[in-house]
């Protein structure tokens, strides 16, 4: 029915009965034409709309929101790595919390700045015992939200420490990263 | 014929004489009868519920998911595809018109399904399903919207980030 109406509202291009082309100006032609161009296209768009039956109803207008995810460190037991000698170890321990959301498993990194460079071995839990974890490794156990745990960390000055190390020092930064990893 | 109407000729009188020409209230009862019912399309949704990790969650808006969650919205919906010719496809739009947190929406699939599927849908492979025509409405079914979040989003990218999902629509629309 719709494409019917349209058609007929839809009139055939060129001058109308009571319109001569010759006394049509040429511009006022072309947009008359284009005018008529509309038109013809309705039928098309009235289509389009009649062709199929369509339902639909919303998901959710819920808002989906991100959590967020930080970590805090201090040191429980700091470590007093002063004048070591080659083949002693000194431990610290460090409190790592998590903050924010999501269950969680970290990582820890060794970097030096100085000549001097122990050897630095990571144990998860409060005493320097047991398997140490590879640097860069992830802890084995996963946490939960919000948890703390402790990590032990061992200093150790190699036995074949090189003799000009003596007097020497250095500044060893240990990062702490957690990850968001699922439980 | 009323009284005063005039006689009329011959050839008028053999004409309304043929035998096996029913009147036109004869040629009606004579013909096909009955009714020409159109069929129906229709979607209405049931009580959905929500799951995190295939947890349930009572109030999604409280929930924060982190990369690896799975969001899940079970969603029953009663499909009604009557007419013999209907063809018609089950789907979730609008996935493309999310709004909200750049990083947090490229971080997050949406994902669609129908439980089982029933034997009237066909899983078209591409999130859509292609449904069969009826004679009354299925058996509601569930419809599950999942949305991941993608577990290798690194550092703090998407944390703290808001997604609205009121763009989000199931539809069922007839195709020829």
């Amino acid at each position: 029915m719709g494409v019917d109406r349209s058609r007929r509202r839809a009139r055939p291009p060129g001058p109308s009965p009571d319109q001569g082309a010759g006394r049509v100006p040429r511009g006022r032609a072309v947009a008359r034409g284009a005018v008529v161009l509309a038109l013809a296209a309705l039928p098309l768009s009235a289509g389009a709309a009649w062709a199929t039956w369509s339902a639909s109803q919303p998901v959710s207008g819920a808002d989906v929101r991100s959590g967020s995810f930080g970590v805090e460190t201090s040191w429980q037991t700091f470590p007093d790595l002063t004048a070591m000698l080659p083949g002693q170890s000194r431990d610290g321990v460090v409190a790592v919390t998590h903050t924010g959301d999501g269950t969680w498993r970290y990582r820890l990194a060794v970097a030096y700045e100085g000549t001097v460079r122990p050897a630095v071995a990571v144990y998860p839990g409060a005493t320097c015992t047991g398997t140490a974890l590879p640097a860069g490794t992830l802890s084995p156990q996963t946490y939960a939200r919000g948890a703390t745990t402790q990590v032990c960390v061992r200093y150790t000055l190699p036995a074949g420490s090189p003799s000009a190390w003596q007097g020497q020092s250095a500044q060893v930064a240990v990062t702490v990263t957690l990850e968001s990893r699922p439980s | 014929m009323t009284p005063n109407s005039p006689a009329l000729p011959d050839v008028w009188a053999g004409r309304s004489a043929v035998p096996d020409l029913p009147s036109r209230d004869e040629r009606g009862q004579r013909g096909p009868a009955g009714d020409i019912s159109s069929g129906d399309l229709d979607l209405a949704l049931g009580t959905a519920a929500w799951t995190l990790n295939g947890t349930a969650v009572a109030d999604v808006t409280a929930v924060r998911i982190v990369p690896g969650d799975v969001l899940a919205l079970s969603q029953p919906v009663t499909v009604t595809a009557i007419g013999d010719s209907l063809q018609s496809t089950l789907a979730v739009a609008g996935t493309d018109t999310l709004t909200g947190d750049q990083a947090l929406l490229d971080a997050l699939d949406v994902a669609f399904v129908l439980d089982g599927p029933p034997s009237w849908a066909t899983d078209n492979g591409d999130g859509t399903f292609e449904v069969a025509p009826s004679t009354a409405a299925y058996p509601a079914v569930d419809a599950d919207v999942t949305l991941t979040f993608d577990e290798t989003t690194p550092d703090q990218v998407a944390t703290s980030s808001v997604v609205n999902l009121s763009s989000l629509t199931f539809t069922l629309e007839q195709h020829l």
